[in-house]
């Protein structure tokens, strides 16, 4: 019995991913990173390239909100009205505090490398997209084994493989990163678009009914 | 029979009916969620989750809100403090009961 609560419970958890738009919210930001990197690549050296380092946080932040708005918008027309409408409980303070944190901290990080790059450091930074890769992967496999869904396992051995690829490949480490976000984006939206057509071949379009 | 065992007939007789646990098991794990997605996920016709959810809010346990996201109607459903801690209380007692029976199985 409370095996089955607890499967219930989870399900519910499980609902927001349940139509892909989770993948394309991922894609959104991940293709606005490789725009990001590639337009770095170019500009390297320039002031524009070091204006563009420092602003590398503003980027990720307003992708994600722009993104985020979006896939609502997708949700309230697409998923709640076939298989019903769920808000989820926000964080407690301290836990957001903390997950505020962590992306901060984890934004700095990125910066700081990011400039060590473009003042030319002697140390080749090509390893970079591997390692972002890596992190992406954990990051992934962590929420697959969290929320019990399995194409997270999947879409976190895909980041190895493209990081340590692009690695091998890339020399450069802004195009390299550009190139990791690029293919991520991308086969992020293909299994966003399958899980999407999967979901919708498997629901029906809403009726417009009367209150229950 | 030990007392544990007979604490199971203390347990809330309005939650201890499969589709109300359910219910407010689903409603547990979220802030809210609509009439929709409640009767996809237990499972229930029309009528009877609107009959099990009329008793949860009577008994204080849920709070149904009855809005329209565009022209589609939206009937929210949220549980109340009291129906959160009624929840912990019966999973509680239910989990005690449950190893109870198995110590003395052993």
């Amino acid at each position: 019995m409370t095996t089955d609560l607890d499967e219930k419970q989870l399900r519910a958890k499980q609902y927001w991913y349940i139509d892909g738009t989770y993948e394309f919210n991922m894609a959104g930001i991940f293709l606005l990173l490789t725009l990001y990197f590639l337009a770095l690549a170019k500009y390297e050296g320039t002031k524009f390239g070091a204006f563009l380092s420092v602003i590398i946080v503003l980027v990720f932040l307003g992708g994600m909100f722009g993104v985020s708005w979006l896939i609502r918008q997708l949700k309230n027309r697409v998923t709640f009205p076939r298989t019903g409408y769920v808000a989820y409980q926000r964080e407690k303070k301290g836990k957001r505090k903390k997950r505020l944190v962590w992306v901060a901290g984890f934004s700095g990080t990125l910066s700081v490398l990011i400039i060590m790059a473009i003042n030319n450091v002697s140390t080749p930074l090509n390893w970079i997209p591997g390692m972002v890769g890596l992190a992406m992967a954990i990051a992934s496999s962590i929420f697959g084994v969290r929320m019990r869904i399995m194409r997270f396992y999947w879409i976190a051995a895909l980041s190895v493989v493209i990081g340590t690829a692009i690695m091998f490949v890339s020399a450069d480490m802004n195009m390299g990163l550009a190139l990791y976000y690029g293919i991520m984006g991308v086969a992020l939206l293909v299994i966003g678009g399958f899980v999407l057509s999967t979901y919708l071949r498997s629901t029906t379009p809403p009726e417009e009914v009367e209150h229950e | 029979m030990s007392d544990d065992i007979r604490s199971i007939s203390n347990v809330d007789r309005l939650l201890h009916e499969p589709s109300r646990t359910i219910i407010v098991a689903i409603l547990y794990a979220v802030e809210s969620a609509d009439f929709l997605y409640l009767q996809r996920e237990a499972g229930l016709t029309k009528g009877n989750l609107s009959a099990h959810l009329s008793k949860l809010e009577a008994a204080g346990y849920v709070k149904i809100e009855k809005t329209y996201k565009g022209k589609i109607p939206l009937t929210l459903c949220e549980l109340t403090d009291d129906g959160r801690k009624a929840f912990e209380e019966y999973r509680k007692q239910l989990q005690s009961f449950i190893e109870t029976v198995q110590t003395e199985q052993e």
